[in-house]
């Protein structure tokens, strides 16, 4: 579901890098997965009425464990803190989300930010992947150490990201926008003896 | 000419061509540079670093101290490469090294000649320390241009390495050091585990010492192992095998590094490896003889001889003479002779070789000198003949010296442990007697050494040390290491060795090769008193060159302890240290040069900027627009019409890199009244207040301008420089200070793009831009906060000032953001809007006397810039206490000025310090200094903000801003900070 008006002028981080070349056969592929909606989530874990509420507007309960998601459609949950989760929910209902958890925990000491347009989804595929990421980040991608589903912050050459594993292999990483075309830029180096296509 | 091709050894059919000084050679593939040379019959490769010696192949490995040359030509020259560890590639250019005119022909080797003179001076031990001491001046005229010239090896490229390096982050279970017999096992055992095994080899072809073995009938199936192991691994998905790999370096938290040479578009990688369980098989390397003239051309280990014989296929000689004292070496003799190659003789200085090895001999019609040491290598430039002595059985003299002649002469001194790993784990070595060799004694926290690292020369008694460690290592990590075929042949790992460490002889006795230092300077530095080990180390510079005293430690040490009549175990050995190999500068940078050296940070209308021809200056990590010029202005004449139309009509002006903070909660206002020291609890909705915070110590910190939203809503600016900074002070103060506030914060930096529109006709420009908003005085007032909506995007306008014209901050959704800038623009163009940079946003600040980090430098106190009329008496805040200290309050603290350049057309220079005299001198008083400067269209004139002793009170004085470095000296008048419109009308109009 989109309620994108892509009729503005709105613009991606990473809009100016579409006259990018897609090499054959690449080994490593890069897709934005533009203008999705991302809410800063804080509150008690250990109060039932405030996770029971984010649950019922969200459709899946709050990922508890360090470093664990959830995922549910286009609702993705990603665990930061004890007590702070990024939600990342379909392009356009970030408004209506924020609305619906406010009116939920009405009275609650919670705190629920849009940070949408600060940063963006990535998602980074291909063969050339796991060696990319070798490259680019101190931290063990190892399926036994970074599991499907697992979530860290952690570093991507000079950019911090917020990164996790999906069911095929990729990975999605949360770039900030100010860093994003940084973060391009480093891709299209890192990436070159694999070859790189942006979809 | 005296190498050549001699069978097939391991190498490939491929053909190569590369050349040497130019110089068209032929090599196969598989061969190093080393062996290529040999092959082709050249002996002479370089000249040695002090004395210019000729120099040749010395070994087959990483201990190389003679064939060092130069690879690749222009940027991608690369120069100390060990001839012994680089591959031959089509088209490889090599070079020789410090000779002129050719290394057959050196000017400079007369060095050797005043050595031999003039012993103790020129270039001996300790030269640097006392040859060249006086006059100091002449250091840098004569000495240091004529040593550089004289000594030295290869020469750095002038331009840019264009090669690709990268830097690579590697976790595994167990990670194994050395691929040979011993380490192949160990890793093949534990990665049936299913653990990650991480293995590295230097060498291109692991097997380790195998590779000495002939490859012949006889041990094909001892080849057929080899290579099944070495295919098991690779076919393993838990392994990952790193050839051409040096681990150089063991640190802390069981962490690895390594240099890979790759071929590809990536030409090294500098890999770092976190281990849980290290195994070091790293080998053992042979050491050399000390003799007369033991550097010389053709005089070869005795393992390296017979590597190049076995496995490069390259002959090193026609005619081998063997010189030993263990038994190792003679299976070199053996191996040529079998091969057809004439051995003119194995000298032995121990008195009874084992009858097997005579039997050898014997068989093979080889002649053996027992309890006989070679005394010199003989030939103009490399060896064609040796003399050899009987060694009287006190080992101090020798008789009956003798000719033999050969041309290639291979020697062993014994083996010496790979313990550089092992002991960077933090345990010292101990000397073992039996092989005479330090190993490494008690291991470090989950290291293991196993095989000939750890002293254990035999080939199935190391394999089997290789597993029980992969069996330890394993079961500590609760895996299970496999079963592994063990070889199927043995090696005796016997050496029998009788230390001999020095020979009586003449001529020049090398103990380090590759620095040119001989047994005499390590004599002279035990007389001259240097006699601890790292001493003599740093005294001659012995294991100081690329094979970090590989071969001439073990030597260096014994003569040492002989020399103090002590023993070896005594004297003991120097600290090893990373790196233990030449590691490349480029490795380390990685890909961190050029543009990803620092990141750069880009505003969400980064691009319209650029499309407009905005001059950028660095902001942090952001590139901001400085300046917009038009044709033919400077920067100066750029800024100052910038100016001078924000204050006559308006201007717009990229503030997104300001940090922004969301405050939430029932308590967010209290908190705001503690983290500021005005009150924020009394801030109306909807409206925005100028806030400052102090460190504890009373300092101020930051400030910014915080708005409020709604009752228990809060939209905090940072400075730009602070955005980070402060996020984590305000999280620290929740999580720690005060966990009992029910406040949330969140960085909303990123969100918002920000552009600030100020001037005269800014509520005009906005009216037009956003039709929807009334911007009228009484709906939207100086401090007024309103939201709203334009073409998708979320506005938040705020009604301040930075210029102390009538100004709003617009702060849009950053996706909307290049749009509602130019939907500002456009709706400017009634009132030739102009776009401003940092330089005419610095300018419009210093008129109106505000500060900001130039000014908030971490010294100053609210008092200092007059702002303490605005802490709160009614409430505690952070720093309150300390503010009150008594330096903190002294009157004669420096305090915030306006400075005006009495001459208006005269600059005053950031940086000056502020002083009473015309002239002052270095012990002039300084009183103050210059934190920020402009020209003031409005004025006319030069001015700037400075901090002055006293300053509030002296308003009208004149004084001087000095800039002794740049002999400037600026009369100037000390004024009000509030150089334009000090009572604030205009940002009310």
């Amino acid at each position: 579901m989109t309620n994108v008006d892509t009729s503005t002028s709105m613009e991606s981080p990473l809009h100016h890098r579409v006259a990018h070349t897609n090499a054959a056969n690449a080994g490593v592929v890069m897709k934005e997965d533009k203008f999705r909606g991302q809410l800063n989530l804080r509150g008690n874990p250990q109060d039932a009425a405030f996770t029971s509420a984010v649950e019922k507007v969200l459709g899946v309960a709050l990922p508890m464990a360090p470093s664990s998601s959830v995922r549910n459609g286009d609702t993705v949950v990603y665990w930061l803190c004890p007590n702070e989760w990024l939600l990342i929910v379909a392009s356009g209902t970030q408004g209506q989300v924020e609305a619906d958890l406010r009116s939920a925990m009405d009275g609650q000491h919670i705190a629920v930010t849009d940070i949408s347009s600060g940063q963006t989804l990535v998602n980074l595929s291909g063969t050339g992947v796991a060696e990319l990421m070798q490259k680019s980040t101190v931290y063990d991608c190892h399926d036994s150490n970074f599991p499907v589903g697992k979530v860290v912050q952690t570093t991507f050459a000079k950019t911090g990201t917020t990164m996790c594993k999906l069911e095929d292999g990729s990975y999605d990483l949360v770039i900030r926008r100010s860093f994003s075309d940084y973060f391009f830029l480093w891709l299209q180096d890192a990436s070159d003896e694999y070859g790189l296509s942006v979809s | 000419m005296s190498g050549f091709r001699h069978g097939a050894g391991r190498l490939g059919d491929a053909q190569l061509n590369f050349t040497f000084d130019g110089k068209p050679m032929l090599a196969r593939a598989g061969d190093t540079v080393a062996s290529a040379l040999l092959a082709n019959g050249v002996e002479v490769v370089g000249r040695s670093f002090k004395y210019h010696r000729p120099r040749g192949v010395t070994s087959s490995g990483p201990e190389e101290a003679g064939a060092l040359v130069t690879i690749g030509a222009g940027g991608k020259a690369d120069p100390n490469a060990r001839a012994t560890m680089e591959p031959v590639t089509q088209g490889l250019e090599v070079f020789s090294q410090n000779c002129f005119p050719s290394p057959k022909f050196d000017l400079m080797s007369v060095n050797g000649l005043a050595g031999a003179i003039l012993p103790g001076s020129l270039f001996s031990a300790g030269f640097y320390y006392k040859t060249f001491m006086w006059p100091a001046a002449l250091w840098y005229k004569f000495y240091e241009p004529s040593i550089r010239a004289a000594a030295g090896m290869g020469v750095p490229p002038k331009v840019a390495d264009p090669d690709i390096y990268d830097r690579i982050q590697m976790f595994c279970d167990v990670a194994v050091v050395g691929g040979g017999s011993a380490g192949l096992s160990a890793a093949l055992s534990a990665s049936q585990s299913g653990l990650r095994v991480v293995i590295f080899d230097e060498h291109n072809d692991l097997g380790g010492q195998l590779l000495n073995e002939a490859n012949s009938d006889q041990n094909a199936d001892l080849e057929q192992w080899r290579k099944d192991t070495i295919a098991a691994l690779e076919a393993a998905d838990n392994v990952t095998v790193l050839a051409r790999a040096v681990c150089w370096g063991r640190f802390d938290g069981n962490m690895l590094a390594a240099h890979q040479s790759v071929d590809g578009k990536v030409r090294q990688n500098y890999i770092k490896v976190q281990a849980k369980k290290i195994i070091i098989a790293a080998g053992a390397i042979e050491r050399p003889l000390v003799f007369g003239n033991n550097d010389k051309p053709n005089v070869m280990l005795a393992s390296a001889a017979r590597r190049m014989l076995n496995h490069y296929g390259t002959a090193t000689g026609k005619m081998l003479a063997v010189f030993t004292n263990n038994d190792s070496a003679y299976q070199t003799a053996f191996d040529y002779s079998d091969a057809g190659i004439k051995v003119s003789a194995v000298v032995d200085s121990r008195q009874y070789p084992s009858e097997a090895l005579v039997d050898g001999c014997m068989s093979r019609g080889i002649t053996l000198h027992t309890q006989a040491v070679v005394t010199e290598a003989k030939g103009w430039q490399a060896v064609r003949s040796i003399e050899i002595a009987d060694l009287a059985a006190n080992g101090q003299s020798v008789s009956n010296r003798r000719r033999v002649a050969c041309d290639v002469l291979a020697h062993s001194g014994g083996w010496t442990p790979q313990v550089q790993m092992a002991a960077h784990g933090g345990k010292p070595p101990i000397y073992d007697k039996t092989i005479a060799a330090f190993v490494v004694g008690d291991q470090a926290p989950d290291t293991y050494s196993v095989g000939a690292a750890e002293g254990e020369n035999g080939l199935l008694a190391g394999v089997a040390q290789a597993l029980e460690a992969a069996k330890a290592a394993c079961a500590e990590l609760g895996g299970t290491a496999g079963a592994v075929t063990a070889p199927p042949q043995d090696r005796d790992g016997a050496t029998n060795i009788v230390p001999l460490w020095s020979v009586p002889a003449k001529g020049k006795q090398l103990v380090d090769i590759q620095h040119d230092v001989t047994a005499a300077d390590v004599v002279q530095s035990h007389s001259e008193g240097f006699v601890s080990v790292e001493h003599l180390k740093r005294y001659t510079t012995l294991g100081m060159a690329n094979d970090q005293g590989r071969t001439s430690n073990v030597n260096a040490l014994a003569i040492m302890a002989e020399c103090r009549g002590v023993s070896i175990a005594e004297a003991g050995t120097t600290r090893f240290r990373a790196p233990i190999a030449p590691v490349s500068m480029g490795g380390f940078a990685g890909r961190e040069i050029g543009k990803h050296f620092k990141p750069v940070r880009r505003t969400p209308m980064q691009e319209w900027h650029e499309k407009a021809g905005a001059v950028f200056v660095q902001a942090g990590m952001y590139m901001r627009p400085q300046y917009y010029p038009q044709a033919g202005e400077t920067i100066d004449d750029a800024y100052e019409r910038e100016t001078e139309h924000v204050r006559k009509k308006v201007g717009i002006c990229d503030v997104t890199s300001l940090g922004k903070i969301e405050i939430v909660g029932p308590d967010a206002a209290e908190f705001l009244d503690r983290v500021y020291i005005n009150m924020f609890s009394t801030l109306k909705v909807g409206k925005a207040r100028y806030g400052v915070m102090l460190r504890e110590d009373g300092i101020v910190y930051d400030d910014g301008t915080t708005s409020r939203f709604a009752e228990d809503r809060f939209f905090m600016t940072t400075t730009t420089a602070k955005a980070g900074p402060v996020m984590a002070y305000l999280e620290r103060c929740l999580e720690i200070d005060w966990p009992e506030l029910k406040v949330r914060v969140s960085s909303v930096s990123e969100r918002w793009g920000a552009m600030a529109v100020a001037g005269p006709d800014a509520r005009a420009t906005l009216t037009a831009a956003f039709p929807s908003v009334d911007f009228s005085n009484e709906a939207f007032p100086f401090m007024g906060v309103v939201h709203a909506e334009h073409n998708g995007a979320k506005l938040v306008i705020l009604r301040i000032s930075f210029s102390g014209e009538m100004a709003y901050e617009v702060y849009a959704t950053s996706e909307h953001a290049t749009d509602i800038w130019q939907t500002v623009v456009d709706a400017g163009q009634a009132y030739d809007i102009v776009p401003y940079g940092l330089e005419t946003l610095g300018a419009l600040r210093i008129e109106k006397g505000h500060v900001t980090g130039a000014e908030l430098d971490g010294r100053v106190t609210l008092g200092d810039v007059h702002m303490d009329g605005m802490a709160s008496k009614k409430k505690w805040f952070v720093g309150k206490n300390l503010k009150q200290r008594e330096g903190m309050v002294h009157p004669d603290r420096p305090q915030l000025v306006g400075l005006k350049s009495v001459d208006p057309r005269t600059p005053i220079s950031t940086g000056s310090i502020l002083v009473t005299e015309a002239n002052a001198t270095a012990g002039a008083d300084k009183q103050g200094w210059v934190s920020s400067m402009t020209y003031s269209p409005e004025l006319g004139s030069f001015i700037a903000l400075g901090f002055l002793r006293g300053g509030k009170d002296r308003i009208g004085e004149r004084i001087y801003a000095a800039y002794p470095v740049k002999g400037k000296n600026v009369e100037v008048e000390v004024v009000s900070n509030h150089f334009v419109d000090p009572t604030n009308d205009r940002v009310k109009g």
